[in-house]
Order: structure tokens, then C-alpha cells, then sequence
């Protein structure tokens, strides 16, 4: 007996499989295990639908989590910047034409650097994830997308770190995968304000 | 006859017509054919739609009828409209030739002449001028004949043949008249070419003579055109005042006398001379509106050119497809040359360019007599389909290239590249030749776009030769090897020396230092207030840095083509000074990136090694990436982020120290001298783990170079206390500690001149003035944009460009703001930023961080260093000693490995 692949799975889970794939599950215990697997996913994607993502940025995000393989997210939370006495702002000797970001969610904390890139108009992401107690959340990758289509991917390396380059500038949304839990960071301009916040 | 009577009497002047009753249809012919040429050379508008009415016109007399076809086509032909003037001109001809005028009708033939050189029919011309000079001087006509080869002069020179042009209108001028309008043309001629050969001195003399009498004889068209030659002979030999205020003149006088060709003209010259000095936007406004007038003046020929030189612009701002653009306007067969020489220049930026059209393009020119220009068209064919993977073809059009006599150097570096690229025997000859060419090219590019598309190659052309080198390997390969990395990066920073001093005080220099004020005042937009975290950098803005930029490098490109660098003396002299000059137990270190692998360049007193580590250039740029994540994050973050961190960074050293130091000898060595190379800049050298143990700062005494050329020189030359000190600050409110570092070093260095708040030109007379130069403050530093990094003082920044620009007597500058050593990439590969603006000014040592520092970090390590310079006088031991004082308030090696120490590290007062 030949499983259903994930395309199959897919058209079950948005309503469009045939009578066929419905039989198979329900004679199959293994794809039926796959099919719930990938109901959590499926449904970030609606709640990312009903957050009016761009119609190429949702493309991408979809192939993206057909990548990434079905995976039942048990916490997610959303990145919140730090502000306050944690960041030593106002003594430093200098700036940099780079923007840096912290940000809190859950037991992470997430330390973000956007700079020009070598490719003229691009920006270069890198960033580290830890716990609050120092420790790097293993098998983690993060997910970049912006609105012009642009999307790409990094595993964290054993420190926590990630680089994602040539990024295009304008908004964009990070999302990182830590084993059970995930990590929003929605609407981070790269290159700075955009063009209407310039003005 | 009547009818005839009634039709001149429309089209002529009264004057013409009594000489049609008294003297007859020739002498009145001659007549009408005189008023036409004056017309055309005072009034080229009024005489162009004469020209066309007069051309439409029929006669009964037939002789009338030539030579009223012949003055409408002289009309024309000086109103610039050549399509309408030459049939106008062959009818003449025809039609005084049908009635026996064989002279009448040669006389019309001479102008065919020029406008067979126009339209490059190079031989036509030959052939008629030949023929006409026989006829005229068989009927002792010499000043006639004398005509046909100045015209036939004009032909050669409009087909780059300027030699031949020369020699036949020196021989014509003997048999010219003085004072008469063709003696004029051809003296206004002989400048251009004096002009041309560079004797702009010369050039500019007989020009201004030639419109004097010109002006003294009512030719005042003549006049402006001799003055339009004139204005462009200033420009050319650098007079950019001068040559403003004389366009200016030009333009103004010829709008007053009607004269639009004239005045288009100097328009399109006028906005090129702009783009020449940087003020690319005002080219391209000056475009628009001289396109603009040519085509509602019908001067296509002017629209064309207009349109040709807005493309060119497009093209060296990158913009991809401006030959696109401008091929509509360039369609007609008679724009055919014109397109030709478009394709080159604009096949030259951009790569798209299809290499088969190119080489069909070039040939075209060769064949048309534009020799110079379709051979360096072959050269670019070649080197295109070179890149696109056609390596037979590529060949065959380089050997071409190079067989061809009189190669310019910048045609021959292109094609000696493509072949030494191809590989064989002699590859390693052709790109020694390539770099040969190169220097001698270097900075005497007198198109824009050649210009551009030099410094766009220019780094490869060098690379190229380094790797075959290396592959040969043999000792010689080795000297030579680095000789080349010193020349490829040092020879960069010599650029910078061209420029260097605001040499005279001319419109160019003041544009450029408009510019400069400009980009620094933009600086302010980018901090971000009260949010540094996040930098306001928004990309309206940055495109606004990036353009004003631009605006300001084109204008340095063009200062360094008026004051050019002269390249030193042989490609090995670098590795071999070094070789001569260091001292026993010092080694040099050079690393260079190369194409995935690692190379180690180490050098003692008369050894030179080589060292080629495969394939880890990815993985220490990825080290790098995050060593620098880390040296720029830290600062802000502050030591409360867990030293989990810290732990992250550790290994990317301890890694780095493995890849970089395990070919370096540390036992019995008393110093190493360091020069780094690309993201390598960025390494905490001092922080760095040694394979076997311990930090390099505490293994062994240490400098950082910016390569072999630099190090000899430094060694080579004697060490001496600074003379005179100086302490700059530049504090704000939320740096206490910058005002109390300023007060307590003015303590230590007794007798230094103290500025507690420091203003753009006094910091730049400091380190004008004074031999050591303390900086306490802000900086911004913009790793894109390296160039406009900025240091902050009171009344705005302080940029690379400034420092580049400034003549130094500082030997010794220590840097109290953020990023003082920091290097960004910049165009070409090249790394730009203050540290090595001040040593290719002559600054020996330099000293600070890499990265953003915390004011109290600073304030500790600068008084650390001043006090041990101060009883010491050893750069060497200050700098260690320094590090070591930010060791104990901070023992993150996050914080204080992001010091650096540049240049001479030699205690003062030794040799």
C-alpha cells in the first residue's frame, strides 16, 4: 500500500482531496498520524491569512512550510522589543549606519543586526537566539520574508547565531522554529524607516 | 526672364538684384552664394529655413538655378542641417556643369568635400578634393585649391586621421589669404589640433587671435565658434573658471545674436564639463533643455549629441540600457558612426552588451577611419566573450587588437588581460603587460565613461596576474606576487594622493568642496535622537548619501585626471625594500582573500614564503560576519547579555587564530607587522588566540600595516618625537567623560593645543599643523558608504573625503571616538576609512577602536596610551600598555580587542 504524499495531504487538509485519499486514511494509521501533524502548521497559515499577509509573501511562506516539514507547535509568542536600562545607548562614542534591535519572547532573547550589504541597495540580517539563561535552543531555523517576494532561510549554528544576506530593504517578518515553540517578529524595517515613515 | 526677376526679388536682398540687372546671373550668383555664407556663419537659424525655401525654388536661368541651389546648401550645410545640403549641393553642381560653369561648379563641389568627411566617406572626400585641387590649380587658382585641402583636412580630422589633417592645413594656410575667413577656419583648425596633441597653451593662443580678427572683420560667428574651441581648450588644461565664464559668455551672446547652433553647442560642452566635475544632476538639466533647443531649432545633429551624452551619464551611473534609450535617435543610416561610437562607450559599463554586434560595430569604425576607438571596441568584444564563456573568440579578437599599430595603452591592457586570462606559455607575459598598461593608463582617461569603466576592471587586471603567479610559484613569482598585492591596495590609496590638497582655487576644487560640505551636513540625518539603537537611517536618505557621494568621487575622478599620480618604479620594488629593510627577528604577514582560499604572504629579513590555505576564505568571512556582530553589538548590549556570548566570540577567535597564526613563527620573534586584507580588516588582532596558547598582544609585539610598500617605507624612514601636540574634542552632553579626557591630556602633554570643542576646519588645521593629533568624541561610521564616515565636531562632520583632502603634517593620531580604525568596503573592493585616509597623507602610526566603544571605555584606554607615550615615547609599548588598562575595567576580550594599532610601532628617537 503506497502512502499519501504531501500533496495529497495538503488537498485533504484544505477540503480538496478526493474520495480516493479519504479512503486510504481511513484504512492507514501512518498518514492519518502525518495529517494531524500538519494541521498546527496549516493553521498558522490562516491566522497568517487573516493578518492580511501579501499574496506572494503568503506563496512563500507556504513553500516554506512544506520545507520545513509538518511540526506541532506547542507555544509561539511574539518578539517584543526591549527597551530601558538593559541597553547602554547612551554613552557609546559613536554610531554605525547598521540598526540593532533586542527583543524578548518567552524564555528567548533575541538580538538582531541589520547593515548595508556588500550588493548596493541590500542589507545584511545577523542575529543570535538564546534562553535567558544562556543556553541555545537546538534545531532552530528562521524564516525571512518581506513583501516583495524575497525569502530565505538559516539554521541557528550551536551558538544561536543566523545570517541571512542581501536582504532587500522594506518591511519584513522573521519567524524562528526552536523544536516545539515559535517566535514571531512581524513588520522590522530593513534599511531603516521606509520611505513613508521618512517623510 | 520675368518670372525669374519676380522670384529672386522674393528671396533676395536688393543688392542682388541690381548686380542680376547690371553684371549678370554669375557675378549675381556669386553674390547670393556670399550673403548665404554670412547668413550661415551670423544667422544659422533664419538661414536654414532660407536655405530650404531657396532650395525649393525654380528659375528660368539655369545658372541662377545652381547657384541658388548652391548658396541654399552652404545656407544649410552652416546651419548645421548636412541632409538637406548635400543634394542641394550635387544638384548645384549638376546644373552648372549642364551649362559650361565648370568652375562655378567646382566652386559648389568644395563644400561636398566636408560633408563627404562628415559622413565618413573618407575616400569620396579623398577622391573629390584631389580632383578639385588638380582643377583649380591647372586654372591658377590657388587660394581655391588651397580650399579643397583644408576641406579635405576636415574630412581626415573628422575620421581621427589627425596627423594627415595637420600637414594639409599647413600646407593649404600658405596659400590662404591673411585675414580671410578660410585662413581664419584653418588657423581656428590647426588650434583644435595643437589642442588636441595637449599644447593647450598653444591651442588657446591661436584660437583667441583667430576670434579677434574674426571679431575685427564682423564675423562674429566665426567669433563664437573660435571661442567655443577656446572655452573647451581652458577646460582641458584645467582653467575650469575660465572655461565656465566663456560657455556662460558664449551661450549668452549667441542667444542675442540668433545664433542657436552655436549656442546648443556650447551647451552640450558645457553640461559635459559639468559632468566632468561632479555635478552630474546640473549635466543633466543642461541636457535636457540643449535637446530640447536643437530639436525646435532643427539642429539634429545637436539633439543627437545631447541625447548621446545624457545616455553616457546613465551608463557610468550604472544605469543598465542606455544605449536602448538613445538607439531611436541614432537610427538614421547617417547616425551610423555615431551609433558605433556610442556602443563602445556604453559597452564599456554595461555588460549586456552582445560582444558579436560590439566587434561589428568596431569593425565599422576601423573601417570609417576611427581607428583608436573600434580597436578598443574589438578589445571590449574580446573581453566580452571572454566572460561568456566563447574563449576561441575571445582570443582571436585580442591577437587582433594586438597586431594593430599604435595600440593605445588602454586598448592593449584590455586585450593582454583576455589573452593572459586564456592561459598557455605566455599567459603570465600578457598579464604582466596588462598591469604594465594599466599603470601607465592609470588616471589619463580623458572620456568619462573610459574612465569608469577602468576603475571598474582595474582591480582584476591586477588579481589576475597575482593568482598566475602564485600557480607558477617561483621565487621570483613570489617577490613579484606581493609586489602586486601592495600595488593593488596601496596603489588604491595612492588614488587618494591625487587628490589630496585643494590645489589653486578654481570652480572644480570649489564644486568639489560644495560637495563635500553637503555630504557632511547630510551626516546629522542619520543619527537617530534619543534611539541609536535603531539608526534613523531611512533609504530616502541613504540614496541621499549615496548620490551626493557619487556626485562628490566623480569630482575627485576628475581632479586625479588633471593632477595624475605617477606610479612608482618597478612591480617588485615593494617586496624587495621590504626584504632589505626589516630587521632581524621581525617577520611581515600579509593576508589576502582569494577566490575561496586563503593566501599567506610571510616575509623575514631576505626570505619571502608563500603560503596558499585551500578553500577557508568562506568560512573566515563567516567567522568575520560574526566577530563583527559581536564587537558592534557588545557596546550596546552592555556586559548584562550573559557570557554565553562572550563564549560564542571566544571560539570565533580561537578558530581565526588557528586559520590565520598557524603559519606564523612566534619563537624568537621580536615584532610582527601585519597587513590585512578585506573583511580580514575587522579581525581584534590583540584578542586573537594563538594555536598554542595565549593572545597575540601578550605573545608577541604587533602592528597592522596597510601592506609590504607601506612597511618598507615605514622602516626605511628615521623615528622622532611629534613636535608639536594637539587635543581636539568634540563632546556632547551625554559623554561626561570626553571633556574630562581633553582637560586631564592637556595635563600629561604640557605645551599641546587644547580645543575643548572642536569646529570642522579647526580639526582639519590640527592635523594640518600639528605632528600629534588626539581626537575625543562622536564619530559615525557607514560600513556601505565608507567614504562619508563622518567624525563629529561642533559644527557638523568631519569625512574620509575631508581627511583625503587635507594636507597632513600629523605623524601620530589617536582616535577617542567610535570606529576611528574601522575600514568599509567600498567600490571595487577597495576598503576606505580614516585610518587609511591619514596614512596615505604621511600619518606613521594610528591608533583606536574598530568597533563602537562605551565613553568610559575610551576614556580609559586613552589615557592609558597618552600617559605611557608621554614617559615612554614607544608607540609599541603605549598601545599594550593601553590595551591593558581596558583589560582590568573590562576583561571581555569583546571590548577591549576591538583596539587597533596602525602603522609604525617603533619607540621615537630610534632608527
Amino acid at each position: 500500500m503506497s502512502h499519501l504524499d504531501i500533496i495529497h495531504v495538503l488537498s485533504v487538509l484544505t477540503g480538496n482531496g478526493s474520495s480516493a485519499d479519504h479512503s486510504h486514511l481511513e484504512e492507514c494509521a501512518s498518514c492519518r498520524r502525518d495529517l494531524d501533524s500538519w494541521r498546527p502548521r496549516l493553521s498558522d497559515l490562516r491566522d497568517l491569512e487573516s493578518n492580511a499577509v501579501e499574496a506572494s509573501e503568503l506563496h512563500n511562506l507556504r513553500v516554506l512550510f512544506r520545507q520545513l516539514g509538518p511540526a506541532s507547535i506547542v507555544r509561539s509568542w511574539v518578539a517584543r522589543l526591549i527597551r530601558g536600562p538593559k541597553l547602554a545607548v547612551e554613552s557609546v562614542r559613536g554610531g554605525l549606519e547598521a540598526s540593532l534591535g533586542a527583543y524578548q519572547a518567552g524564555p528567548y532573547e533575541i538580538v538582531v543586526q541589520i547593515r548595508p550589504s556588500a550588493v548596493e541597495g541590500r542589507f545584511d540580517v545577523h542575529g543570535q537566539v538564546m534562553r535567558e539563561d544562556g543556553m541555545v535552543p537546538e534545531s532552530t531555523h528562521v524564516v525571512l520574508t518581506s513583501l516583495d517576494g524575497h525569502v530565505d532561510r538559516a539554521e541557528l549554528d550551536r551558538f544561536g547565531e543566523f545570517q541571512l544576506a542581501a536582504v532587500p530593504a522594506g518591511p519584513i517578518r522573521m519567524v524562528w522554529f526552536a523544536g516545539d515553540s515559535r517566535i514571531d517578529l512581524e513588520e522590522l524595517a530593513v534599511g531603516g524607516p521606509n520611505e513613508e515613515a521618512d517623510r | 526672364m520675368g518670372q525669374m526677376r519676380k522670384r529672386i526679388a522674393e528671396m533676395l536682398p536688393p543688392e542682388v538684384r541690381e548686380t542680376l540687372a547690371s553684371k549678370g546671373p554669375v557675378r549675381a550668383g556669386e553674390q547670393l552664394v556670399g550673403i548665404a555664407e554670412l547668413m550661415g556663419r551670423s544667422r544659422p537659424g533664419e538661414a536654414r529655413r532660407w536655405g530650404l525655401e531657396l532650395a525649393g525654388q525654380s528659375f528660368d536661368d539655369e545658372i541662377v538655378m545652381g547657384c541658388a541651389r548652391w548658396a541654399a546648401g552652404v545656407a544649410m550645410y552652416l546651419a548645421g542641417d548636412m541632409a538637406s545640403a548635400e543634394p542641394a549641393l550635387l544638384e548645384a553642381a549638376r546644373r552648372l556643369k549642364k551649362v559650361d560653369r565648370n568652375g562655378l561648379a567646382d566652386r559648389a563641389s568644395l563644400l561636398l568635400v566636408d560633408l563627404h568627411g562628415e559622413r565618413s566617406a573618407l575616400d569620396r572626400a579623398r577622391r573629390l578634393a584631389s580632383r578639385l585641387h588638380r582643377s583649380f590649380t591647372e586654372r591658377g587658382d590657388r587660394e581655391r585649391a588651397a580650399v579643397a585641402l583644408a576641406n579635405l583636412a576636415g574630412a581626415e580630422d573628422a575620421a581621427d586621421r589627425i596627423a594627415r589633417a595637420r600637414a594639409l592645413w599647413r600646407r593649404a594656410r600658405s596659400d590662404l589669404a591673411e585675414g580671410s575667413l578660410r585662413r581664419l577656419l584653418t588657423d581656428a583648425n590647426l588650434a583644435n589640433v595643437a589642442a588636441l596633441e595637449g599644447r593647450f597653451h598653444e591651442a588657446a593662443k591661436m584660437l583667441q587671435k583667430v576670434s579677434d580678427e574674426a571679431r575685427s572683420n564682423a564675423m562674429d560667428g566665426l567669433a563664437r565658434q573660435a571661442e567655443l574651441n577656446l572655452a573647451e581648450v581652458e577646460f582641458s588644461a584645467g582653467d575650469v573658471d575660465r572655461s565656465f565664464a566663456r560657455w556662460q559668455q558664449v551661450i549668452s551672446d549667441a542667444k542675442e545674436a540668433g545664433d542657436g547652433a552655436v549656442g546648443v553647442a556650447a551647451e552640450i560642452d558645457l553640461a559635459r564639463a559639468e559632468a566632468g566635475i561632479g555635478d552630474v544632476g546640473g549635466a543633466r538639466s543642461r541636457l535636457a533643455r540643449a535637446a530640447a533647443a536643437a530639436r525646435q531649432s532643427g539642429l539634429d545633429g545637436e539633439a543627437v549629441r545631447a541625447a548621446c551624452q545624457a545616455a553616457a551619464l546613465e551608463a557610468i551611473d550604472g544605469a543598465a540600457g542606455a544605449l536602448q534609450r538613445v538607439e531611436k535617435e541614432l537610427r538614421k543610416p547617417a547616425r551610423a558612426v555615431q551609433r558605433d561610437l556610442m556602443l563602445v562607450e556604453i559597452a564599456q559599463l554595461d555588460s549586456s552588451c552582445d560582444p558579436g554586434r560590439l566587434s561589428r560595430a568596431a569593425r565599422r569604425l576601423i573601417r570609417s577611419g576611427h581607428l583608436q576607438r573600434g580597436r578598443l571596441g574589438l578589445a571590449w568584444a574580446a573581453r566580452r566573450s571572454l566572460d561568456r564563456g566563447r574563449p576561441k573568440r575571445a582570443r582571436r579578437l585580442a591577437e587582433e587588437v594586438l597586431s594593430s599599430p599604435k595600440l593605445s595603452p588602454w586598448a592593449r591592457m584590455l586585450a593582454h588581460n583576455v589573452l593572459g586570462n586564456l592561459g598557455g606559455t605566455r599567459s603570465i607575459r600578457h598579464l604582466l603587460a596588462a598591469v604594465r598598461d594599466a599603470d601607465s593608463v592609470h588616471g589619463r582617461l580623458a572620456a568619462a565613461a573610459d574612465r569608469q569603466a577602468f576603475l571598474s576592471v582595474r582591480g582584476d587586471v591586477y588579481l589576475d596576474l597575482l593568482r598566475a603567479l602564485l600557480v607558477r610559484n617561483r621565487p621570483a613569482d613570489r617577490r613579484r606576487a606581493l609586489g602586486i598585492a601592495d600595488r593593488l591596495r596601496v596603489g588604491w590609496l595612492l588614488d587618494e594622493l591625487a587628490r589630496r590638497a585643494d590645489r589653486g582655487d578654481d570652480e572644480q576644487v570649489r564644486h568639489w568642496q560644495d560637495l563635500r560640505c553637503r555630504l557632511a551636513a547630510l551626516l546629522q540625518e542619520v543619527e537617530g535622537a534619543g534611539e541609536p539603537r535603531v539608526r534613523r537611517a531611512g533609504l530616502k536618505l541613504h540614496g541621499r548619501i549615496r548620490s551626493l557621494e557619487r556626485d562628490v568621487r566623480q569630482a575627485e575622478t576628475e581632479l586625479a585626471r588633471r593632477w595624475p599620480i605617477v606610479s612608482d618604479g618597478s612591480m617588485d620594488s615593494a617586496a624587495e625594500d621590504l626584504l632589505r629593510v626589516l630587521p632581524e627577528h621581525e617577520f611581515f604577514v600579509e593576508y589576502l582573500l582569494d577566490r575561496g582560499n586563503l593566501i599567506v604572504f610571510l616575509v623575514g629579513r631576505g626570505s619571502l614564503t608563500v603560503r596558499v590555505v585551500p578553500a577557508v576564505a568562506g568560512e573566515i568571512s563567516d567567522l568575520l560576519a560574526s566577530v563583527q556582530f559581536h564587537l558592534d553589538a557588545a557596546t550596546w548590549l552592555g556586559a548584562g547579555w550573559g557570557a554565553a556570548r562572550d563564549v560564542a566570540f571566544d571560539a570565533r577567535l580561537a578558530r581565526l587564530g588557528e586559520l590565520l597564526l598557524n603559519s606564523v613563527p612566534m619563537d624568537g620573534v621580536r615584532r610582527l607587522w601585519i597587513a590585512p586584507h578585506g573583511v580580514l580588516f575587522h579581525i581584534p588582532w590583540a584578542a586573537l588566540n594563538h594555536p598554542s596558547g595565549g593572545r597575540l598582544i601578550d605573545r608577541i609585539p604587533f602592528t597592522l600595516v596597510p601592506g609590504a610598500g607601506p612597511a618598507a617605507m615605514l622602516l626605511g624612514q628615521q623615528v622622532r618625537r611629534p613636535k608639536s601636540v594637539a587635543i581636539g574634542g568634540a563632546g556632547v552632553e551625554a559623554l561626561p567623560l570626553v571633556d574630562r579626557e581633553v582637560r586631564e591630556l592637556a595635563e600629561i602633554t604640557q605645551g599641546a593645543s587644547v580645543m575643548a570643542t572642536t569646529t570642522r576646519d579647526e580639526f582639519l588645521q590640527l592635523v594640518a599643523e600639528n605632528e600629534l593629533v588626539h581626537l575625543a568624541g562622536h564619530a559615525l561610521f557607514l560600513d556601505g558608504l565608507p567614504f562619508a564616515s563622518g567624525l563629529r565636531m561642533r559644527d557638523g562632520y568631519v569625512t574620509v573625503h575631508d581627511l583625503a583632502a587635507t594636507r597632513l603634517a600629523v605623524r601620530y593620531v589617536s582616535f577617542g571616538v567610535c570606529s576611528g580604525l574601522r575600514l568599509g568596503r567600498d567600490a571595487g573592493d577597495r576598503y576606505a576609512g580614516f585610518v587609511l585616509a591619514l596614512m596615505s597623507g604621511g600619518a606613521r602610526t594610528v591608533v583606536g577602536p574598530v568597533a563602537p566603544v562605551r565613553d568610559d571605555v575610551a576614556y580609559t584606554f586613552d589615557m592609558a596610551l597618552h600617559r605611557s607615550l608621554h614617559d615612554t615615547g614607544d608607540p609599541q609599548e603605549a598601545f599594550s600598555e593601553a590595551v591593558r588598562a581596558v583589560r582590568e575595567f573590562d576583561p571581555r576580550p569583546v571590548t577591549w580587542g576591538a583596539f587597533h594599532q596602525w602603522g609604525d610601532p617603533r619607540p621615537w628617537g630610534l632608527a
